[in-house]
């Protein structure tokens, strides 16, 4: 599960959370939500910011509504089912739900 | 939107230090060392103000208020001196501000210098200080701006399959140009075995994807065109700059490849210019990664989506091409000190138009130019409309 921000006026779901949507709006409901998405893009990271674990998987899932940028657990190919959840501190992990074979 | 009274501004001169690594020299040298080169034209000249734009002296020096600090270097007294940031599009919103107070009459002389000092800092503090321009939720993740690169990358290579070898021949391409510019970090040509040899970066980019880490420091003088002809018989007319911003946070584009940012820029820049895209004779662009000429290219409307890659493919974007692009050697192979990098695109079109740029002269006739300068990953860009004053 991950925690959204809906913006009462638009619909519009932020993740991060905004103090004023591009709608204008500034109310907003806040929700936990089921996203899964398809992984389409990705890359294995090997020079990191000091502090961070090298490789370092991620990835850009799309999940209709939203697209997120998550850390991957594993490698996966493009194309593939993710499912986000958030990690202690908000860090968006994404888990492989469904594996595709890579066309590429 | 009605523009009343707004006075033409033209570069008179301009300077720039070589980037590369500057030993025993700090931001503050570097940015003077820039400013004088400019104002070497006329010696007594009497500057109404300075426009300064770095990023982070805070983090690389521990120097808080460096424009202040520049002022007293160059005995400015009694002037209008302000910094300017927008990450790694500081220099072209030093410009855009420089222009303003010339346009608008607030100032006849205005020194506009962008510099940063990073080399004294390793390539993993580095990649710490830059992840600071992302919003938390992409920093806590681990990418930075280079990781951005890759995934789009990564992305644009699914969508339109362009070849393989398309990124190295704009690195090939840029090395090129960049070994004929004495001012250029890396003055050396790549081969394409080379390019291939070169480290994973982040997949599928490596080492000879990417711009090095790099000091240095540029500079352009500005003032109104009917003025500057007493002191050069060549100005180059600024004609318009437009900043735009983008989406912060990078997973809320539309697409990854979507540069709203750079696109609204150029397409208002141009407007206000009152200029067409086959008016413009040469680009200067924000390759901090080879993928984003390519997709930064196709933003700007140069080249339709998914062949941007044909530029440095079919040699349209070399020196002696239709549309030469980065005839600097681009941030890939002048360097990328960050808050320099916008003003030294400046410089190079300043040199390209007066047909001053030695080896590295464009082949055709360059009377329109225009320049990009952006923060980030497209968050903020500033584009800048260039034109022969004579």
């Amino acid at each position: 599960m991950v925690r959204v921000q809906v913006c009462r006026r638009c619909g519009r779901i932020n993740l991060p959370f905004k103090y004023r949507c591009r709608c204008g709006s500034r109310e907003f409901d806040y929700v936990e939500m089921n996203i899964e998405g398809t992984l389409v893009a990705t890359t294995k990271i090997f020079v990191t910011p000091k502090g961070y674990p090298s490789p370092l998987l991620a990835g850009l899932v799309d999940a209709g509504d939203l697209k997120l940028l998550v850390r991957l657990e594993e490698e996966a190919p493009l194309g593939s089912v993710i499912e986000v959840v958030q990690a202690d501190g908000g860090v968006l992990i994404g888990r492989t739900k469904k594996l595709v074979m890579d066309r590429s | 939107m009605l523009v009343l009274f707004l006075r033409k501004v033209a570069i008179v001169s301009a300077g720039m230090t070589k980037f590369g690594k500057h030993d025993g020299k700090s931001l503050l040298d570097l940015m003077s060392e820039a400013a004088l080169e400019a104002l070497s034209i006329y010696d007594s000249l009497d500057i109404d103000m300075l426009v300064g734009a770095t990023m982070a002296p805070e983090l690389y020096e521990n120097s808080v208020g460096p424009i202040n600090k520049l002022a007293g270097l160059l005995g400015l007294e009694g002037k209008t001196v302000l910094r300017v940031e927008n990450t790694s599009g500081s220099g072209g919103a030093g410009i855009f501000v420089g222009y303003l107070a010339v346009a608008s009459g607030y100032a006849d002389k205005v020194l506009v210098v962008g510099g940063e000092k990073m080399t004294s800092k390793s390539t993993e503090e580095n990649a710490y200080i830059i992840s600071g321009l992302l919003h938390d939720c992409e920093r806590n993740l681990g990418v930075t701006l280079p990781s951005y690169a890759a995934l789009l990358a990564n992305w644009y290579f699914r969508k339109y399959n362009p070849p393989k070898d398309s990124l190295a021949h704009v690195a090939i391409k840029n090395h090129y140009h960049g070994s004929l510019n004495p001012k250029a970090h890396i003055q050396k040509r790549i081969t394409l075995e080379e390019y291939f040899q070169s480290k994973i970066v982040a997949e599928p980019l490596r080492v000879m994807d990417y711009t090095p880490i790099s000091d240095g420091a540029a500079s352009v003088l500005l003032m109104p065109l009917d003025e500057a002809y007493s002191y050069t018989n060549k100005p180059v007319v600024i004609s318009a700059v437009v900043g735009k911003t983008d989406s912060f946070v990078v997973h809320e584009r539309d697409e990854l490849d979507r540069m709203n940012g750079v696109a609204l820029s150029v397409e208002k820049a141009l407007s206000q210019a009152g200029l067409r895209r086959e008016d413009i004779d040469l680009i200067e662009l924000h390759d901090m990664a080879t993928i984003l000429e390519i997709v930064e290219l196709e933003n700007m409307g140069f080249f339709k989506r998914g062949e941007g890659w044909r530029g440095a493919m079919e040699k349209i974007t070399w020196l002696d091409g239709e549309l030469p692009v980065n005839t600097s050697g681009g941030l890939k192979s002048k360097g990328h000190p960050i808050g320099a990098t916008g003003v030294a695109q400046a410089y190079e079109v300043f040199l390209q138009m007066r047909r001053e740029a030695g080896e590295r002269q464009a082949k055709k006739n360059v009377s329109r130019a225009l320049s990009m300068s952006m923060g980030g990953f497209g968050q903020n860009a500033y584009t800048i409309i260039y034109e022969a004053g004579w």
